[in-house]
């Protein structure tokens, strides 16, 4: 293909804004989808996973549940960056079939921040690096200039513009990573475990980075272990235990059945904890996933017997 | 523990093309290589120190060049001792002499100008690495009509070989924490010694190349034949200067060199 | 109670050039100690660690282990006494077999064959890894190939268990066996030093929490001690666990760290 015709094809369907809440678009569908790779090790078999547009994904369980693989094939890298020795069933993203659209039209819609910064970081410095996914799509140099502005405000890291990425923070290394996928202006944004190694403050920035990606109506689907702090941004939560979804809800109905949040080895939160002890002693209804709805039950049980 | 890195400063190396830079490296090694009058050979080191002033890293490049001080130490003795240039008849004093090992005048001379060379040779490329960004390394070699995605593979693999120590400095320790003994004695522990240091490493620099061919996918690297350069480098006055003068000391060393000037007899 | 680690005014940095990454550190851990260490990334808590099994040798002040001054022994001697499970410890294998593997640590130190089978068969079992000892550890799945590094450090039957992040590179069963088996070597009289982020737990776990920030001790208390001032959380920018701040919010006279304690808690500040 010539230059024009890859330019054009890209120039064309890339988003002009960050998208918009509230539509019901489904943009990724997973149908019984078995995968298997060489190791074996890591596997899937017969999942099925919708993800609307706009919604915070959440995917948790223990090791080698295959809650990373998931995120690989619902983001077109396996198969098309990892091999597989199976694949069976198909996953559509924005619509295209994950298997059989070439990777470069995939990668437009999707970008993915794996779990070590250091291995993602090509510039050295925060502008190089954000610029260099930009330069091999051969955008001009002013679109690259205001893609750039734009993002770097957004993820808050305009003062580190010209700092060498290796020098920074945890969070702030992370940060330019996301950064480095936002201004490629995907529509769907994968994070894999971003929060693992990062200490308190670094935690809180990407938090805070979540909330800015959920206001500007970002679909996210996210690899996470330790959920306690995520799940206020979170809109759904699957569970996969050895390559099997068990569990696929909404946070409050998650959270309902004990024994089985525990046998799969789901970090519970302590509000959860506190709530599962009530509901045993006092037949508490439901199962609060935040400490502000946790409180407001309880003032409510209070002010109700006054 | 950065050797190969590069440190940002505002200095008139730094703004220096990146291929006139390669070609200051280019013919310092070659007439490095030309000569092998001692003095010549630290003069040139010496001139490597300046242009390190100039760049504003001199501190920073010194203490890179420093683990190199062996090497070039091992060199000296070792040309000293085997080192036997001199004719026996010009009547150069024998400073010393065991077996078929002789040492005079002429071998240390000569022990001087190798480890020197040495020096030179090791410190050009620090030099420039630590002068000139990987990204503008590669546009360099790109506009040398050098495929981009080779230039970059290149470029990139330099940077990661100070990620690669720090591995090893984490495997070391964590194996050290088990009771490994670095240094030991009896031969049949010796290669589990360095199975326990090379094969965790190995896993880790597959596992790191597989996220790293990933993310490369991922930004799209080799999708498009071309690519936007979002940094300018543009040959400047200064840049040509440099060059032509370069040029000229290539020429004028080689004119020396064919007059027999520079070295030893 | 005997000090297991005993540190002296420790000063540290990298070198002359550098800054302090470690300023004038005291503290005395006993027997029988379950002591976690809690701060911001950069407060100096790895450097600390690494002090105790001389990874590191103090710029000034001295380290005491068993009595022994870390500045006169290796790292391989400490081993001895001391354990230190890393982060990811499962990319630090490399052996054949399983059997291989978990005797690394305890053949490094000298032990006699028998103990080795020993050590090897006891930890394993503490691990709860029930495999055959030829299995090739390649072939283990990750949560599997964690137990397996933590098993041949128990095997070296240390005093001292240092463990850098238990949380990050393992997952939740995994980590809870960890926990558990710490708890029983703390129970034994042998000591554990724990590095995390995870207040929870931290607040679970330990007998004892150390807080740094910018290479200094800034508190040194029992779990209830740290988690409920709140102030002090704030200034080394750690949020509150979510059981003390929900008791704040309710206006609840103590805050407990803890959420049997708030359960309790609760019972009686809710009516009847």
């Amino acid at each position: 293909m010539g230059k024009e015709t890859w330019r054009s094809r890209i120039e064309n369907s890339s988003d002009a804004t960050l998208g918009l809440r509230g539509t019901l678009l489904e943009i990724i569908k997973a149908e019984n989808l078995s995968v298997e790779y060489y190791r074996s090790q890591f596997s899937l078999s017969n999942v099925e996973v919708s993800v609307d547009q706009g919604e915070i994904v959440l995917l948790t369980g223990p090791s080698a549940s295959g809650k990373s693989t998931l995120l690989y094939c619902l983001s077109g890298i396996i198969p098309h960056c990892i091999n597989v020795s199976r694949y069976a069933g198909e996953v559509y993203i924005c619509g295209e079939n994950a298997r059989k659209t070439p990777f470069v039209s995939i990668m437009k819609n999707c970008g993915v921040v794996l779990q070590n910064p250091t291995s993602q970081i090509f510039g050295m410095t925060v502008e190089e690096d954000m610029v260099f996914g930009l330069e091999n799509l051969c955008l001009k140099r002013d679109e690259i200039k205001n893609r750039l502005d734009e993002t770097l405000e957004f993820v808050n890291l305009e003062k580190y513009r010209e700092a060498d990425p290796l020098t920074l923070s945890g969070g702030e290394k992370q940060r330019v990573a996301i950064a480095s996928m936002l201004v490629m202006r995907p529509k769907i944004l994968f994070l894999d475990e971003p929060t693992s190694n990062l200490d308190p403050r670094g935690t809180r920035e990407i938090l805070l980075m979540l909330r800015k990606l959920r206001e500007a109506g970002k679909t996210v689907v996210l690899v996470e272990r330790k959920i306690e702090h995520i799940l206020p941004f979170v809109d759904r939560i699957i569970a996969l235990d050895r390559g099997e979804i068990t569990l696929d809800a909404e946070p409050r109905r998650f959270f309902a059945d004990e024994e089985l949040v525990k046998r799969l080895g789901v970090n519970v939160p302590q509000v959860v904890r506190v709530a599962y002890g009530l509901r045993e002693r006092i037949g508490l209804a439901e199962i609060p996933t935040s400490i502000d709805e946790l409180r407001d039950v309880l003032a409510k049980m209070r002010s109700d017997s006054v | 523990m950065k050797l190969v890195g590069y440190v940002k400063r505002d200095s008139a190396i730094h703004r220096l093309d990146p291929r006139v830079k390669i070609a200051i490296v280019g013919v310092l090694s070659l007439v490095c290589l030309m000569f092998t009058n001692p003095v010549i050979m630290m003069a040139l080191f010496l001139f490597l120190v300046i242009l390190s002033a100039i760049a504003r890293i001199a501190v920073v490049f010194l203490s890179r060049i420093l683990p190199m001080i062996p090497v070039a130490a091992s060199a000296f003795v070792l040309w000293t001792l085997f080192f036997n240039y001199s004719n026996p008849d010009s009547g150069a004093r024998a400073l010393f002499h065991y077996a078929f090992i002789t040492v005079d005048q002429a071998s240390v001379m000569y022990g001087a100008a190798m480890s020197f060379r040495v020096l030179t040779i090791l410190g050009l490329p620090l030099l420039f690495f630590a002068t000139t960004t990987f990204n503008a390394l590669s546009l360099a070699l790109v506009k040398l009509r050098l495929n981009y995605i080779i230039a970059f593979t290149v470029a990139l693999s330099l940077r990661f070989i100070d990620y690669g120590l720090e591995e090893m400095s984490m495997i070391r320790e964590a194996q050290v924490s088990r009771g490994l003994k670095l240094r030991t004695r009896t031969m049949i522990e010796r290669p589990q010694n360095i199975i326990s240091l090379l094969k965790p490493l190995m896993e880790r620099f597959m596992r790191f190349q597989e996220y790293l061919a990933i993310s490369m996918d991922l930004r799209a690297f080799g999708a498009i034949p071309t690519r936007t350069f979002y940094i300018e480098s543009k040959m400047k006055i200064w840049d040509y200067l440099i060059l032509a003068i370069m040029i000229l000391f290539l020429l004028g060393s080689i004119l020396l060199r064919l007059r027999g000037w520079g070295i030893m007899v | 109670m005997k000090e297991l680690v005993e540190i002296r005014d420790l000063w540290f940095r990298y070198g002359k050039e550098s800054a302090w990454v470690l300023q004038g550190i005291n503290l005395a851990i006993e027997e029988g100690e379950l002591v976690s260490i809690i701060g911001q990334n950069g407060c100096g808590k790895t450097t600390l660690v690494k002090h105790v099994n001389g990874l590191l040798k103090p710029t000034k002040g001295d380290v005491l282990v068993k009595g022994f001054n870390t500045k006169n022994m290796e790292t391989h001697e400490l081993a001895k006494f001391v354990g230190h499970v890393f982060q990811y410890p499962d990319s630090q294998i490399f052996a054949d077999t399983i059997f291989n593997e978990v005797s690394f640590g305890p053949r490094n130190l000298g032990f006699a064959p028998n103990e080795i089978e020993e050590a090897v068969s006891s930890s394993l079992r503490k691990v709860e890894l029930q495999k055959d000892l030829d299995v090739r550890p390649d072939s283990l799945s990750i949560g599997e190939k964690e137990r397996l590094a933590i098993a041949d450090i128990l095997a070296m039957k240390p005093d001292i268990l240092i463990l850098d992040e238990p949380t990050t590179g393992q997952d939740y069963f995994t980590c809870e066996a960890i926990m558990k088996i710490c708890r029983e070597l703390v129970d034994s009289g042998k000591t554990v030093m724990m590095i995390s982020h995870d207040m929870d737990l931290v607040a679970r776990w330990s007998d004892r929490v150390v807080v740094m920030s910018d290479g200094k001790i800034v508190a040194d208390r029992t779990p209830a001690g740290v988690f409920t001032d709140f102030d002090l959380l704030e200034s080394v920018e750690i949020n509150p666990l979510q059981v003390s701040l929900l008791a704040r919010m309710l206006g609840m006279e103590n805050t407990p760290v803890s959420t049997d304690a708030m359960i309790e808690s609760l019972m009686d500040w809710l009516p009847r």
